[in-house]
């Protein structure tokens, strides 16, 4: 997820430690508290970052020793750049969660292409120079055989062009700009997240046969926010010419006090409401929106991910309420009930999206590697095209043009289970990829344009 | 856009306002008395809600927000004593640049303890048993705790009126406005006055992060989005008085409000409009005491 303000934050962040520094000679009283904060050094990425209470993942990988089948030689290496600082980290330390399992379940299953294989993590700050900065240095100094990661657009982008640079493969779970598989595509690139492109159209077009017509938005007031809402807005009226727009809104990211924005919206009288607000945001939203009766009046949807559902609790009344989700874990197949088995008995909790997407990714890794018999960069981009892997979202096949998976975007409506004691999906529904997508005839236009 | 509605938005703005006059009060006062412009006001705020939440879930059960409101903004009090006897001391009578890099350099630092202590995780706090849920006001569905911290705002700036104008600390500290010179001549220890006034505003801060935790989501940036607000307040109002940052709250929060349903974006710009033309009007804000 594309994080334009966060960077500006990180930038004035640089700048702040300057003056900070000029102080420590003027403040040498007040210099001890901000220690455990050296931006760039690399080791210190897994400590002090991970959140109290928070159970990240220990890097364990020899935990399959004595099998019988225990993978042999110089183990297959998983270079992995995402946020494990910032507000996004929660997203970051899930990605984490996600792939460190799929990597222990390989290496107790024997490893791949008969070796074992290594996670190594890095944090990228969401900030697009250093996550560049990192990827280049795992592939040099790590010599990883494949990229993972990040959760910022902005540094997926910067990714991007090392690992065409350096001929590295480089498959995204998180951050998904459609600019990955249009404007900046090259080989080296996978997805198996649905673009923003798809996921904005999906709402469009399944939202379009429902009986509302007088139609508002709330979103991030940044790139993504304006880009999702426009391609909903565009599907949407497109799809149904009823469909009328009454109300946009577009508050700052992070802003503390969304009610004068709810009541703005509800004053305009909608029938329903589009949102791509997320995480922090979203909770705000949705805790100050109830007060407000506001999901009495209207039809809401938006990304209700589980880790914003785990924040909310019992606290405000979401009883069928419609969201939509890149990867829940309430999917409804053998492969699904297992991961969130094993992640259960791992971190005591359920996995959010980023943590199932994660997965899925060193599980298409693993299984085109296999397919190859190789690890060879070249062969992985001739083998990924067109292949099909089989992942939490059951079997998904990879697209030749633009290597985006052929995910679908998830619908359901919110439950509360007693058991976990917050909302979770049900009913969940899919808008299958070829609904959404851009067609191959678009991607080559928006290409040569 | 009925009357209802517009009833609605001026009472969002109202609340807005609640918590912006608490947080700007503090800033204002510091600012009156001290000629100190703290930069790191905002930290208090911040540190307070995380504070709450903490407070609150050590006293589970229908007391945790009455603790969290007395005990956060203590605790926030104190660390405001500690920076002051520790750092800002030194720093009177000094250059204004100075002084704004030292309050700048306690930001970071609280910034970065209160990352230390939390992690990043984005944290809410339940509101109070007597607060949940919403009322209907005419017609009009409002949440309880809005009307509640609109209240709280109101004692809040009784309570500071009846300080100043009623207590032998308030004539200091208005003496300290009008004439710090004067000050330590007659008497008074300016130093501990102070300490006193720095630990009070520290604890303004502090209380408005506790009020502000039910309703919003507490993250790492806090601070810096309520100091930016705040300011444009307490520029509006005038620095060091406390009917201007009233007036300023009222005039931000419900501009904001307004603001947002006629020119959805740029409601922000519209409130910074407003200060320009107060500032083009009245260089010192609406009651502001020029520098002696």
């Amino acid at each position: 997820m594309r994080m334009t303000r966060r960077d500006a934050r990180r930038h004035t962040g640089a700048r702040r430690r300057v003056a900070a520094a000029l102080l420590a000679a003027a403040l040498a009283a007040s210099a001890c508290a901000a220690d455990g904060d050296g931006p760039g050094s690399p080791g210190a990425a897994g400590d002090g970052t991970e959140p109290a209470g928070e159970d990240g993942a220990d890097a364990d990988t020899d935990a399959d020793a004595g099998t019988a089948d225990a993978p042999e030689g110089d183990p297959l290496r998983i270079g992995m750049a995402t946020s494990l600082s910032g507000s996004i980290a929660l997203f970051g330390v899930a990605n984490q969660n996600g792939a460190q399992l799929a990597v222990d379940q390989l290496n107790a299953s024997g490893g791949v292409l008969g070796r074992p294989v290594e996670l190594i993590v890095r944090d990228d700050q969401a900030r697009p120079e250093e996550g560049a900065a990192l990827a280049r240095d795992l592939i040099l100094s790590e010599g990883v055989d494949v990229l993972l990661g990040p959760v910022s657009s902005g540094v997926a982008l910067a990714i991007t062009e090392v690992s065409e640079e350096r001929k590295v493969p480089f498959i995204t779970h998180t951050a998904n700009t459609s600019a990955l598989m249009v404007e900046q595509f090259q080989p080296y690139m996978v997805s198996v997240v649905p673009n923003t492109y798809m996921e904005a159209r999906a709402q469009g077009v399944d939202l379009a046969d429902e009986p509302y017509t007088r139609w508002a938005t709330i979103a991030p007031n940044y790139e993504f926010g304006q880009r999702q809402t426009q391609t909903f807005v565009d599907t949407i009226t497109a799809e149904n010419d009823q469909v009328e727009i009454i109300a946009q809104q577009f508050p700052e990211l992070g802003e503390a006090d969304l009610r004068p924005f709810i009541t703005a919206l509800i004053s305009s009288d909608p029938e329903a409401v589009y949102s791509p607000l997320f995480a922090g945001d979203l909770i705000t939203f949705t805790r100050q929106a109830a007060d407000l009766g506001f999901f009495e009046q209207v039809e809401f949807t938006a990304l209700y991910e589980t880790d914003a559902l785990e924040e909310l609790r019992d606290e405000v009344d979401l009883e069928g309420v419609r969201g939509y989700s890149r990867c829940p874990f309430t999917i409804d197949n053998d492969q699904m009930r297992d991961f969130v088995d094993a992640y259960q008995q791992a971190h005591d909790r359920v996995p959010s999206d980023w943590a199932c997407m994660a997965y899925d990714a060193v599980m298409l890794w693993a299984q085109v590697a296999e397919a190859a018999g190789t690890e060879d960069a070249d062969a992985f981009v001739e083998t990924v095209e067109d292949f099909s892997f089989t992942g939490l979202r059951g079997e998904t096949h990879i697209r030749g043009i633009d290597h985006q998976a052929a995910v679908p975007s998830y619908i359901g409506r919110l439950t509360f289970d007693d058991e976990l004691g917050f909302y979770v999906y049900t009913d969940l529904q899919t808008v299958p990829a070829e609904d959404i997508w851009l067609s191959e005839d678009e991607v080559t236009e928006l290409r040569g344009g | 856009m009925s009357t209802n509605a517009l009833l609605l938005q001026i009472l969002t703005g109202l609340s807005r306002a609640a918590i912006l006059f608490i947080v700007a009060a503090g800033l204002s006062l510091v600012f009156g008395a001290m000629r100190i412009v703290n930069i790191a006001h905002g930290s208090f705020y911040m540190l307070g809600a995380f504070l709450a939440v903490t407070v609150a879930g050590a006293v589970a059960g229908p007391f945790g927000f009455v603790a969290a409101l007395v005990v956060a903004p203590l605790i926030v009090a104190v660390v405001g004593g500690v920076i002051e006897v520790s750092a800002l001391r030194r720093l009177y009578g000094k250059e204004h640049l100075l002084q704004l890099l030292a309050t700048f350099a306690v930001l970071l630092v609280l910034h970065d303890a209160v990352r230390w202590f939390y992690g990043e995780r984005p944290r809410s706090l339940r509101a109070p048993e007597f607060a949940r849920g919403s009322v209907d006001l005419a017609g009009t569905i409002y949440p309880r705790y809005g009307l509640f911290i609109i209240v709280a705002a109101l004692l809040i700036a009784g309570g500071l009126w009846a300080l100043m104008s009623r207590t032998g600390l308030g004539r200091d500290i208005r003496a300290a406005v009008s004439d710090p010179e004067m000050l330590g001549m007659v008497g008074v220890d300016v130093r501990r006055l102070f300490t006193i006034v720095f630990m009070l505003g520290a604890a303004l801060g502090g209380i408005g992060g506790v009020l502000a935790a039910p309703q919003t989501t507490l993250l790492l940036g806090m601070d810096v989005d309520i100091i930016v607000q705040s300011f444009a307040v307490v520029i509006i109002g005038g620095l060091g008085s406390l009917l201007g940052t009233a007036v300023g709250a009222v005039l931000v929060g419900v501009t904001f409000a307004l603001g947002i349903v006629w020119f959805p974006s740029a409601a922000m710009a519209i409130v910074f409009l407003v200060m320009v033309a107060v500032l083009v009007v009245r260089p010192t804000g609406l009651f502001g005491i020029p520098e002696a």
